[in-house]
This record gives structure tokens, sequence and C-alpha cells, in this order.
């Protein structure tokens, strides 16, 4: 059962340009720019939006996300390409930029940690710990929320125009599960079968 | 084997080789095998060994398992494995700048990454892992390109240790209205410096216990390049050269100690601003246990190893090896005086790269990363990374052959005693002239770097040779604790006329045996009237043309040989340091431009600004010397 849905209009991106990327940055760019990702496209770099050493993530069929482990969840998405990484590598001038998603972003969602139990209008504590790659093109986060250990499960939709996050959190099956966004109301979670679910349409424009 | 290169190795051989030719191959096949095996051993040789061409930004961290598979991490954040079959398997993508790695086996691998100490394991055994925990993240981070978390090292009880670095500062430094994990505080201690401890733990070396707890140990580092625990436990790092740094060197660490960049002191308990002075830094400074002096020892140490293979590498079994950025390898020596560690420090590979004493490759730049073999080979991996470094992974392997060398110099009651590899020939042995013993000592201050202060020659009184002629005691006019001891050897021959493959050492006289010892170690806090750095140095340099080349020789050793190499050079690879002689556009120009770049640094390049370290007139001195040395008309 879907308990939340965003919609988004979908823009393709395009890849831009790079200044001069070393011959290794171009043998790396045509490993993870690819649009139809053979496997899940994992890099931690410096993501526009988001906290150091944050996760982009390229799922099987074009669906791409940002995973922030200090927040806890997804920050935002786009179809399509994957990332340019070229403002991120460190050359001889040193300093750094964000890396690129290669496409126009088709979800947001801004606030810190969203995931709440009991009270929605407290901040949570926040531990993140790890990950695991899944068969079948998914991957699972682990992390904590006020000491409550989470497992939480994303997986492209089967049509490829989004991506569904399983949540799981760690017995507490009494408590209520809150999901709080920046300038929306606090959605309460509910369960469907063992996982509170939370699912990112991109809309039909997006493939 | 070409003629020539016979020729160089083998002084008359060839004369006996050409005259055989034609005329009798079987004896010139005899001759050249007679070659081989008598003449032409190397010693140590280099090989560049190839790794998978699809990994991405160099290499950043290399391991070996304790079954010997190799597992190296790129800069871009992935993980290959070298099973025992020589395949290469891609175990991992997805770190950010993983600097360190222990490898527990085929299937479990620990990472030191920006963000966290992660544990990467291949859980169904198909050669990639799949299952990814964080032992520990509980640091500060910002996006600021030099925050690193160096490492790794695990001891018996399991705990892993690890050092994590300053943010760099600069115009181009990311705003500071981006997100960060944890608190932000980018307030200055005493002075702005090129280097700021902005998130909880930056400076600090840590432990980390199995269940994860964060141990911050100790701080005032800056970039502690290089993470290790030697054969008895005890924790170093190596530091690098800048700003509250003097010089680069070996670094014992231990819980409360402070090691010179005022930055971190902000994350002590019980910190308070009010409290912190120069001076009082100064006094609670500990100094490394062996300097390695910028310049002649390099530039950028990195991971320092420990020679454990019982004298499979060479004659300097128990010695310790590390990479230098400076396409330099050193060695360095340790021994307990008075409870606290020193030692000594000597070039290993990359100074003199004659064909008797090192063969096979070129040693790279950016050689930063290194671990022993289990069969007792040294392998190096390099970066490009800051700039002026180069890719590539090398292995070094011992051949049988000792090459004469300096292989220690210990601290006596009186002086000095350095042994040798070889027996040395006794006559030249027991010359007090033998030996150039010059010491010196560094500024405790926040500015980059330090010249050499204090700078004195040292007369040798007296000499004891050892009976097996390998060792030599020396008595020194005086010997005093807190300075470096230069000791040159140049002139000193084995029993068969061979020269010292590398005739110079630094020895670090923190303590002497009677336990005397000074505030501040290697440094002392500059006088109220020394305003200028050097002031005496340069001084002297402006009594002639001669004196000022002279004066910018020893600045071209301090500051630019690790990048411009000895010989001029430089490295040639993008962005990589001039060279002078081959490209002689470099120094076609008017001095006011290159003064100009000796000052100002240069845009996109690996050349710093040196305008804040050296005075007009020593950026004067320092061209005099590139140009009387590397110019056309030098050459001439």
């Amino acid at each position: 059962m879907k308990i939340v849905q965003w919609r988004a209009d979908l823009r393709v991106g395009r890849r831009r340009g790079g200044a001069g990327p070393s011959k290794h940055l171009l043998a790396g760019l045509l490993l993870v720019i690819g649009c139809a990702h053979a496997e899940i496209q994992i890099e931690r770099t410096f993501l526009p939006d988001a906290a150091p050493s944050s996760f982009a993530i390229g799922l099987p069929g074009g669906v791409n996300f940002c995973f922030d482990p200090v927040r806890a969840a997804v920050s935002y998405a786009w179809a399509g390409d994957y990332l340019d990484l070229t403002p991120a590598r460190p050359g001889p001038g040193k300093f750094i930029k964000a890396a690129k998603p290669l496409g126009a972003i088709a979800y947001r969602e801004a606030g810190v940690a969203p995931l709440r139990r009991g009270d929605p209008a407290r901040s949570p504590t926040i531990e993140f710990t790890g990950y695991t790659l899944l068969p079948n093109d998914g991957i699972e986060f682990r992390y904590s929320v006020d000491g409550v250990p989470v497992r939480e499960e994303i997986r492209a939709r089967s049509d490829g125009r989004g991506f569904v996050r399983r949540i799981r959190p760690e017995g507490a099956t009494d408590a209520k599960w809150w999901y709080v966004v920046d300038g929306q109301p606090a959605t309460e979670l509910k369960r469907a079968g063992d996982a509170l679910v939370v699912e990112v349409f991109f809309g039909k424009g997006a493939k | 084997m070409s003629w020539n290169r016979i020729k160089r190795s083998t002084g008359n051989l060839p004369v006996l080789l050409r005259k055989s030719a034609g005329r009798l191959p079987a004896l010139r096949l005899l001759v050249a095998a007679l070659a081989t095996t008598l003449y032409l051993h190397a010693g140590y040789k280099i090989e560049n060994i190839p790794y998978p061409a699809e990994l991405r930004g160099g290499i950043a961290s290399i391991a070996f398992t304790p079954s010997g598979t190799l597992v190296i991490a790129s800069r871009y954040g992935e993980i290959w494995t070298r099973r025992s079959d020589g395949r290469w398997q891609l175990f991992m993508r997805g770190l950010d700048e993983p600097m360190g790695l222990v490898a527990e086996s085929d299937r479990v691998i620990y990472i030191a990454h920006r963000p966290e100490l992660l544990r990467a394991t291949d859980r169904d055994g198909d050669g990639r892992a799949e299952t990814f925990d964080v032992i520990s993240g509980a640091w500060g981070q910002t996006i600021n390109y030099h925050e690193f978390f160096f490492g790794l090292r695990r001891d018996q009880e399991g705990n892993f240790y690890g050092a994590l670095s300053l943010e760099s500062q600069g115009e181009k430094s990311p705003a500071t209205n981006l997100p960060t994990r944890g608190p932000r505080d980018v307030t200055d201690i005493l002075e702005p410096s090129g280097q700021r401890s902005e998130t909880t733990w930056r400076g600090w070396a840590v432990r980390i216990t199995p269940d994860g707890k964060l141990d911050p140990l100790a701080n005032g580092f800056r970039q502690p390049n290089g993470v290790a625990l030697s054969p008895e436990g005890e924790f170093f790092v190596t530091d690098n050269q800048g700003d509250y740094k003097p010089s680069t060197g070996l670094l014992h660490v231990e819980r409360g100690d402070f090691h010179g960049h005022a930055s971190s002191v902000k994350w002590e308990p019980g910190f308070d601003p009010k409290q912190v002075t120069t001076e009082a830094l100064w006094r609670r400074l500990k100094t490394p246990a062996v300097v390695f002096p910028h310049g002649p020892m390099g530039i950028s140490p990195g991971e320092p190893v420990w020679d454990v293979s019982g004298g499979r590498f060479g004659p300097f079994a128990g010695q310790v090896f590390t990479g230098d950025y400076s396409k330099l390898a050193i060695r360095a020596t340790l021994e307990r005086v008075a409870g606290g560690w020193q030692g000594a420090c000597f070039a290993f590979l990359g100074r003199n790269e004659t064909p008797g004493y090192v063969s096979g490759d070129k040693l790279k730049a950016g050689i930063t990363r290194a671990a022993f073999s289990p069969d007792g080979s040294l392998y190096f991996a390099a970066s490009a990374g800051w700039g002026a470094g180069e890719d590539g992974l090398q292995r070094v392997s011992w051949d049988g052959h000792t090459s004469p060398d300096l292989r220690d110099i210990k601290i006596t009651e009186r002086g000095l005693t350095l042994s040798f590899t070889q027996p040395m020939d006794p006559a030249t042995l027991a010359k007090p002239e033998a030996y150039e013993v010059t010491r010196f000592r560094y500024y405790y201050h926040y500015k980059y770097g330090s010249p050499w202060i204090d700078e004195e020659r040292v007369p040798v009184t007296a000499t004891r040779v050892a009976v097996d002629q390998s060792s030599a005691e020396l008595t020194l006019a005086e010997l005093k604790p807190g300075f470096i001891y230069e000791v040159s050897v140049p002139t000193l021959r084995t029993t068969g006329g061979e020269g010292l493959a590398n005739p110079l050492g630094y020895y670090t006289a923190n303590r002497l045996l009677n336990g005397e010892r000074t505030v501040g170690g290697t440094t002392r806090l500059a006088r109220p009237d020394e305003k200028s750095l050097g002031a005496k140095e340069v001084t002297a340099a402006q009594s002639s043309p001669a004196a000022l080349v002279a004066a910018g020789e020893k600045i071209y050793r301090m500051y630019c040989v690790g990048c411009h190499q000895p010989d001029g050079r430089g490295m040639p690879v993008p962005g990589g340091a001039a060279n002078f002689v081959d490209d002689q556009t470099r120094l076609a120009k008017p001095d006011t431009e290159l003064l100009n770049v000796i000052e100002k640094g240069k845009e996109g390049t690996g050349m710093l600004p040196f305008g804040a370290i050296l005075s007009p007139l020593q950026r004067k001195s320092v061209l005099a010397y590139i140009r009387a040395s590397f110019s056309p008309s030098a050459k001439n």
C-alpha cells in the first residue's frame, strides 16, 4: 500500500562537458554515466544540497537519488543519466565543487531527519550504521532513529518511474512513525506487511 | 643490457668484452656471464606493477591479506584485489577517498575513508563485497577537499588507529554555509593559518575500539598522511610540513600529546582560548621522533612500514620505510633514549639511481602508500592526487647484493655511532675529518615551514673504529639535545674502494642518554629581534654573487629540491615541477617573471607561493642558484 506519494515532472538532463578531465576520469565517466545501468551505481562524494559523503545511487533503468546519511533519507532524485563527477575530483587546482546529477531533479525534500518515532515535532538523533547491496538491484540502508535500529530497502519501481522505500524499524511495533519534511504537514506512516512504505513517483514523463 | 650501461656498471669489463667480440663468441658469453654475476648486482630492483586499467583515480591505499592477496584502493573510491593467479577483481565501489586499509581476509576489509571507518564484507564469496558496516564515524565533516581520515592499523586487541587531517583554507575554499556533519567552528587559534580544524577531532590522532567507540588520543597534527604501529605496538604517524610544522617527520603518538598545530586544541576538554599562547603551546610541543628535514628528506612523507621480513629485504631489517611525494623513499631508524623514541633518517631510493645500487624502473613521484608483501618485497602505491605526482604501483625487491651504505646512526654519551652495511676502509674510517657534522633546529611559529636556524658545524674530535670496520664511534666537540645532526660522509670508501650509496643522514637528538632534553624539542621560539626568517643566513648572501648563489643553494635544498629534484629536472607529469635543464624556455624568462612565480606560486600547478616564507632577498638568491646550476650557460 502506498502511504506517501510525491509526483514530479521529469526533465531529462543532458551531461555538461567538464573542463579537461583526466584520462582516468574519462574512463570513469564511461563507467558511470550510462543511462540504463547494468548494476547499481554507487558513489559517495560531494553532492549538491547534501551532507558530506552523501550517496549518489543509480538504480538500473535510470532511477537515481541522493541518500543523505546525516538525514537518513532521500534528499532528491532524478531520472536518466547518472552523475558527472568531474567537478568533485581533486586536481592540480585542488578545490572541488559538487558533482552534477545528469538529469533534472524530479523529486526533492528538505529539512532535518524526516523519519521520527512518536513525536513528529521532535528532531531525532540519527546514527548511520551501514548499507547492503541486495540481490536483484536493491539497496538497504541501516541507521538508528533515537537508538532504534532501522533497515530501509530501496528499489526502483517496476515501471522505472520512481522508487519504493520500505522502512523496517526493529521492534517498536506499537509506536507511531512519522515522516516530516519542510513545507508539508507531518505524515503518519502506516505499515504494509513488515514495512513502512514511502513511494517516490517521478510522473508520467519520467521515461 | 646496453654497452653504456655495462660500462657504467663494470668499469673495464666492456673493454674486455669488446676485445673478445667477434673472435671468441664463447669467451664473450663467459665474460658477460661473469659480469652479470660479479658486477651487475643492483641491490634493489624497482618494478612497475600493472594494475587494472579500469581503476580510477590513482592508488590511495594498499594492503596485503594474511594469505598474500594484494588489496588496493583508488582515490575515486574503488577497491581491487589481486589473487594468487594474478587476476584482478573489483571488490567494491563507492568510497570517499579511502586512505587506509586493514585487509583481514579476502572477504573482509576495513577501510579508512573520509566519513567513516567502514567494514566491507563479501558474504557470498563471489569476490564482491555487498555488506558495509560503519564501525565509527564520530567526527565532524564538511565538504572541504582536504578532510581526510588517514589510516589504518589494528592492534592485537582489535583497536584501530587513524588520524584526521585539517581543513585547507584559501580564497577558493568552500563557503561556510554548506551542509556539514556535526558542529562547525571556523575560529582561528592564535593566528589565521593555511589549515584549520573546523569540525570535531580534525587534527587529532584517534583510536577506535572494536565496538566503535572513538578515543581521541593526541592533537596538533596537520596532514598526518601516514599511520603505523611499530612491531612493539607503538603508534607513529608522519605529518607534513606547513603552518606550525617546520619540517616533516615521523612522530611518536601517546595519549595527551600536542604535536604542534594550534588549531586542533579547540577540541580539548576544558579548552580556554584565553590560556592559549604560542609560548604555552611550544612548552607542550612534542617534536618528531625522527625529523625528515624538509628538502633533502622529501616534502610530504606517507605511510611508514617496518621491515619485519627477517632479512629478506636486505641489510636494513627492523628499520622503517616510507615513500615521499617527491620521488623519494626514506629509510628511518629508531631507538629508545631516556624513555623517548628518536632516531635517524636517510634517503633510501630516489636520490642515487646509479645502476650499482638500484635497477629497473624509476621511482614514481607520489608514492605515499606502502606495504610489505609476505614475500619480503616492498610495494609502493602512488597517486597524482595533489597535482605533481604520478599514478602507479611499484614493487621494490632486494636481489641479495648489499650495497655499501650507512646502516644507522645512534647516539652515544659523547657523540654518535655510525654503522655501515659493509666493512669500510679503516684508514679513512678513523679520520675525524672524514665526517662532516652540522647541527640545526627550527622555529616554532604559525608560519609555513621554517629555515634551519642556529646552524653550526660540530667538529669531530676523535673516532673509534670497531674491530669489524663496520662502525665508527664519533666524539663530538659538543653534544646538545634539541638539535638535528646532519652527518655527511662523502669520502668514506669500503675496503674495495666503493663509495656509499647515500652518504648523508640526519639524527634527531630530542634527548641525550642522560635524560637531558629541551623545551620545544628541536624547535625554539623566534627572539623579538629576529624579524625575518633566516635573516642571519641572508645577510651573508649580500656579500658577493657567489655568496648569493651559495645562499640560494641552501634554500633550494630546503624548499625546492623535493619537487624540482637535485638535478633540476623536476617531475615529468602534467602539473609537475618545472624541468629547468631540458626545457630551456623555463629559465629564458626574465628575473621579474620568475621571481613573481616564486613569490605568488602558479595557479593550476603544484607551485606554492613562497612570498610568505622567503624574503625578497632569499627569493633572489634561490633564483640565482637555479640559473647558476641549471641554465644552458651553467652546463657550458
